[in-house]
């Protein structure tokens, strides 16, 4: 569980970071849908809820020192 | 406790990993993300598409049979001209032989006449053009092909595939869900979409459509032959050229370009821009583009993907020279003799 734990911030870091590219390049080709297609809306929802649960944890954690 | 005393062992005799190796390893994380994202999103769609087979349309649109001559018209002395008869109209421009030289065609069918530009942009480097100009004597001769959907094929290999006299390249519909899709009268997709559309009816009128005015369901009510999504529309209404497009600024900024423009019904142009390669043809931006069709008369006119899929191809030989030696294609608009068999046709 600890490990999870210490392994979610990293794993919302690198699914930002890869939002960000792939914002970059639907800007310079928005005719690949990188940001509208089906397995776009799937990829951004897990990176919100990751998100929310890397958050969550931030906030339980400082309840709790 | 920090977050960094949490990676530490309870007894303390392991120090926290330092920071440019955690960075490392995000920074791996990310790519493995990037690369699980383009597995689902470019990877898997296609092999299905290979699985799927060639595309299948809908529905195929049955156009209307031409009006019929009215008792008064048959009545009147007078012999007017019927716009509809394209042979008639374009006599002048057909042979009864077939003529080929090394940049026209004419035959009792169609004219095509390709001529070679070249300007001098702001920067004092040559940009190269080439303009196609078609006459038809029936719809029927401009037609569209798919790429083999297991592998794209190159500008001259379709081309020479189809009998095409005349081919250009198109917008890459295969690699679109989006927008109305329909090509030698049979309909692929009706999905909404936000580009602008070009829509060829069979009656040999051609209309290009902004997201606002797109209605699939009142294209549709006309007889549609053919359709591209790719876009922006080039011209306004009264044929003055466009100076804002609806795209991104990565499509509008200098690149070599593909256009498709419409005179009247049975004239069109191909137009085909080289760009990318200093010295010959440095390559327009979107704006120049649309003032060549502006300049050239016509009454619309459409951008088809463009960079390196750039290309013309004339009697099964590239005519341009695409930049960085052209890519594979998913799809083309071509002029064919009316016997040639259409796609799929005879196989």
């Amino acid at each position: 569980m600890r490990a999870l734990k210490n392994l979610l911030p990293h794993l919302a870091i690198a699914m930002l970071l890869g939002l960000l590219v792939i914002a970059i390049l639907d800007e310079y080709n928005p005719l690949m849908n990188f940001l509208t297609s089906g397995v776009s809306k799937i990829y951004i929802f897990l990176t919100v809820a990751l998100g929310v649960a890397v958050a969550a944890l931030y906030i339980a954690r400082c309840r709790r020192d | 406790m920090g977050y960094e005393e949490r990676h530490t062992n309870p007894a303390g005799g392991k120090r926290p990993r330092p920071a440019w190796q955690l960075i490392l390893l995000d920074l791996a994380l990310t790519g493995l993300v990037l690369c699980v994202f383009a597995l689902f999103h470019h990877v898997l769609p296609s092999v299905q598409r290979r699985l799927n087979g060639p595309m299948t349309p809908i529905a195929t649109v049955t156009p209307l049979a031409p009006p019929v001559e009215t008792a008064a018209a048959e009545a009147s002395p007078e012999v007017t001209p019927d716009p509809n008869d394209w042979r008639a109209k374009f006599a002048g421009r057909f042979t009864e032989e077939t003529v080929v030289t090394e940049n026209s065609y004419t035959s009792p069918n169609l004219s095509v006449e390709i001529s070679t530009h070249v300007v001098t942009m702001d920067n004092g480097q040559p940009t190269t053009y080439y303009v196609a100009d078609i006459y038809l004597a029936d719809i029927s001769g401009f037609r569209t092909c798919f790429s083999n959907p297991r592998y794209h094929e190159s500008g001259e290999s379709l081309a020479q595939q189809y009998g095409a006299i005349l081919a250009i390249n198109g917008d890459y519909a295969t690699n679109q869900s989006y927008g109305l899709l329909v090509r030698n009268g049979q309909i692929y997709m009706e999905e909404q979409t936000e580009n602008d559309i070009c829509v060829l009816y069979y009656d040999g009128s051609m209309e290009t459509y902004g997201p606002e005015e797109y209605r699939a369901e009142e294209i549709l009510s006309r007889d549609v032959y053919q359709s591209w999504k790719f876009g922006p529309e080039l011209l306004e209404s009264d044929g003055s050229p466009k100076t804002e497009f609806n795209t991104t600024y990565a499509i509008v900024s200098r690149n070599p370009r593909t256009g498709l423009g419409y005179y009247e019904p049975g004239h069109y142009c191909f137009v085909v821009l080289d760009g990318r390669q200093e010295g010959y043809s440095y390559g327009m931006p979107m704006e120049g583009f649309a003032k060549i069709f502006s300049d050239l008369g016509c009454a619309a006119a459409y951008n088809m993907d463009g960079g390196d899929s750039a290309v013309m191809v004339f009697n099964g030989a590239e005519y341009n020279r695409p930049s960085h030696g052209g890519r594979n294609l998913g799809d083309m608009l071509y002029i064919a003799e009316p016997d040639t068999p259409f796609e799929g046709e005879g196989e």
